[in-house]
């Protein structure tokens, strides 16, 4: 039984966690993940405003804005689509899915693949995308879809919905993960992405957008949890037991196409990129060291597996997303300081395994230790600002009106400021907690997944924070809100890249970095 | 203290404390140029320790460290201009190749004319046909052999070498001893630390035995060898 297996590798996992401060402030991120599930679900369930049964909202009836909870109710297909896609695309962007100890480091344990798609499953709400989704799910569905009883009824629905979406997901993910480790297989998988952007593209030029919603099968959920509402069970009951069908296929298809996908020779064999040479570019006399450092950091961005696959990930979606979606202003500019967060999650959040074991290398070597700083800033600078720039543009394309002045400095200012407060923050995690990552799995990550749960969290909480502040600034008279909270957000980012070079200028925590991320 | 008079390493109460525990306490060690010393010992015994802090990598809790006439503890960067260290584990930058590698030590150290060299020394190696190859996908003999390359490149006045021979087949070992070699007639010092002890007596003239952070014996490495010498060393080390 791969239960047997499950358990002592997550005590392990527990055990390495070496400072019991981050077992607590982990352990305290659970309770209150779980908490504040609880109390939306509780708070949603008993608010009075607008409330109303099922036979309100009938499905026919389904984007007429009868009141608050007919509004919400609407938006629970398009919802629950968002979060069906989210669960493609997450085990996707993880190369398969999320791992609890890396590979390399199992590989001399008889370890069954079961275990490992268990344990992703497990870790799925560790995604801090996956967790805000279903925690607005919950809420939605406790407003606006509850019947006399309550909402206990619909939220079974909903919990079979997600348990299935989730287990497809997977599936899906490591199906596409088996494909792509041929060179068939990789044209395959691009070919299909080129499809899906065409076909979204259409979506967006012909304006049937509204017409892809109406006809997602997400409606039949909400029709069960509608269902549900009314205490009918039996109505609702051939969905749910399609969901758990679903969710029982689609684990064992994860289980059975992961074991194939991870018996194919994979990226990092002798055939595998890792072999190819790279082409040769010659140094020149007047390259700096700076410009000789960064162009390090940029092909170690750049020829990593899951860091490319990242950024790919980052760059398409959000933006496809955004210029589908046909947003306006103000809701535009809450997407910079998200997109930023995405990016500083891929590398930026412990920069310096960039260098992976050869950061004790040049820590031996002649050179301004500065330097070795600027570099890392500079390239999650360039990841961040780029994702930031495409879903601008993407939705700029799209917007569903005209700019004024106060919407452009707003959005622009969040570009700026969020992107500085990104790096700022990065660069601060990377030097005060360094972790050692090699980045060259498939489905490595910079630090492991708790604290990679808790660095999404202060980033998306900083972040959103900020957005919310331009979102508001957007509906000022003037762009003065803006321009004043994009100096103050400046002034921290600055204030804390200051701080962390001093830190920096301090041998021994230098010492500590280099080693901790050469040998862990 | 082997080579000439003149010390090119001349460390003195060289303490290191990580917290509580005392890694290195209150080594001496010097060696002249053109001299060569073993460092040998169980795991743990503060081998490396000690080179990183002569690489530059750590400072030094206490003592004097002098490198080649450079206070190593005082003027870092100007130390790691003239030492040459290849670290016990890894010391590769994953995702770079060993020319890129070679192109950053170059730079770094204003090296002009460098190529020959390197390729010179990618051939010794045995390295050239992977020159353009990240090193990720390297054995771990290719990435010892590399690492050696790297410390030897800029032909400093201290050569550090921290586990060199450690899973290398022994045409990179060969390699290995000849750079050695190489590095000593050009009046360097070089310091090896090693748990191969046949090796290390090959390499070297003199051989300082450590335990939990100290010096426990230093002798001539002929001493260590054959049944005589490793019964010795087994005695050091318990």
């Amino acid at each position: 039984m791969s239960g047997g297996q499950v358990g002592p590798l997550l005590a392990l996992r527990w055990r390495m966690i070496r400072n019991p401060g981050v077992q607590i402030g982990l352990a305290v991120a659970g309770i209150l993940a779980l908490g504040l599930i609880g109390m939306s679900v509780l708070s949603s369930a008993s608010a009075d405003l607008g409330r109303q049964t099922a036979q309100d909202v009938g499905l026919g009836d389904l984007t007429a804005a009868l009141d608050r909870t007919g509004e919400v109710a609407a938006l629970m297909p398009s919802l629950m689509l968002a979060f069906a896609l989210l669960c493609v695309v997450a085990p996707l962007a993880a190369g398969g899915g999320t791992e609890l100890i890396p590979e390399s480091q199992l590989v001399a344990y008889p370890v069954r693949v079961s275990t490992l798609v268990r344990l992703s499953f497990l870790l799925a709400p560790l995604n801090i995308a996956w967790y805000l989704q279903v925690l607005l799910l919950a809420a939605a569905t406790s407003y606006a879809i509850r019947g006399p009883q309550g909402p206990h009824l619909p939220l079974v629905v909903l919990v079979a919905f997600l348990a299935a979406c989730t287990a497809l997901g997977q599936a899906i993910g490591w199906a596409l993960v088996g494909v792509r480790r041929t060179k068939r297989g990789r044209r395959g998988t691009w070919a299909l992405l080129g499809v899906l952007l065409a076909i979204a593209g259409w979506i967006v030029v012909t304006d049937r957008g509204a017409d892809v919603l109406d006809a997602s099968p997400t409606l039949r959920v909400l029709s069960a949890q509608l269902r549900a509402a009314d205490g009918d069970v039996y109505g609702a009951a051939p969905v749910v037991l399609v969901l758990l069908a679903a969710t029982a296929v689609g684990y064992v298809a994860a289980v059975r196409i992961a074991s194939w996908a991870l018996r194919r020779p994979g990226d990092l064999g002798v055939d595998g990129p890792l072999s190819r040479p790279v082409e040769r570019r010659r140094l020149e006399a007047d390259d700096t060291v700076y410009q000789v450092l960064l162009r390090t950091d940029r092909a170690s961005v750049w020829r990593s597996p899951p860091l490319r696959r990242g950024i790919i990930v980052l760059a398409v979606l959000p933006t496809a997303a955004a210029a589908i979606a046909s947003l306006p202003w103000t809701s535009i500019a809450l997407l910079p300081p998200l997109v930023a967060s995405g990016a500083a999650l891929l590398f930026g959040v412990n920069a310096l395994c960039l260098d992976g074991s050869g950061a004790v290398w040049v820590a031996s070597q002649p050179l301004d230790h500065r330097l070795v700083l600027r570099s890392k800033a500079r390239v999650i600078a360039e990841a961040c600002a780029a994702s930031v720039a495409l879903v601008l543009v993407g939705a700029a394309l799209r917007a569903s009106e005209i700019p004024d002045l106060t919407d452009v400095v707003a959005v622009l200012g969040a570009a700026v400021s969020c992107t500085a407060l990104v790096v700022a923050t990065s660069m601060h995690l990377s030097v005060t907690r360094p972790h050692r990552a090699d980045l060259r799995g498939p489905r490595d990550t910079p630090a492991p997944p708790g604290t990679m749960a808790l660095y999404s969290a202060r980033l998306a909480l900083a972040t959103t924070t900020a957005g919310l502040f331009f979102f508001a600034a957007t509906l000022a008279p003037t762009p003065m809100p803006s321009l004043v909270l994009t100096a103050g957000l400046l002034l921290w980012a600055a204030w804390s890249w200051s701080r962390t070079r001093r830190r920096w200028d301090d041998p021994a925590v230098r010492a500590r970095a280099a080693s901790t991320v050469a040998f862990g | 203290m082997t080579g000439t008079a003149t010390a090119q390493v001349d460390v003195r109460g060289l303490a290191v404390s990580f917290a509580s525990v005392h890694a290195v306490d209150g080594v001496d060690l010097r060696v002249g140029a053109g001299g060569s010393v073993a460092l040998v010992g169980r795991n743990g015994a503060g081998k490396s320790t000690t080179l990183r802090v002569l690489g530059g990598v750590i400072p030094p809790s206490a003592g004097e460290v002098v490198v080649a006439g450079v206070d190593a503890v005082r003027e870092p960067r100007r130390a790691r201009e003239v030492v040459g260290y290849c670290p016990d584990v890894g010391g590769l930058i994953p995702r770079a190749t060993p020319w890129e590698h070679l192109q950053l030590s170059a730079k770094l150290r204003g090296m002009t004319g460098w190529e020959e060299r390197a390729r010179d020394l990618l051939d010794r190696f045995d390295l050239m046909g992977a020159a353009d190859r990240v090193t990720a996908g390297f054995s771990h003999g290719m990435g010892r052999r590399l690492s050696v390359l790297l410390a030897a490149f800029h032909e400093p006045g201290v050569l550090l070498l921290d586990e060199p021979f450690d899973g290398v087949d022994p045409l990179g070992v060969e390699a290995t001893l000849e750079e050695i070699r190489r590095a000593r007639l050009g009046g360097a010092a070089v310091l090896v630390s090693t748990h191969l002890l046949d090796l290390a007596v090959q390499a070297c003239d003199e051989a300082v035995v450590l335990r939990a952070g100290r010096v426990v014996a230093a002798s001539p490495s002929s001493e260590l060898s054959g049944d005589a010498g490793r019964a010795r060393y087994r005695e050091l080390l318990s």
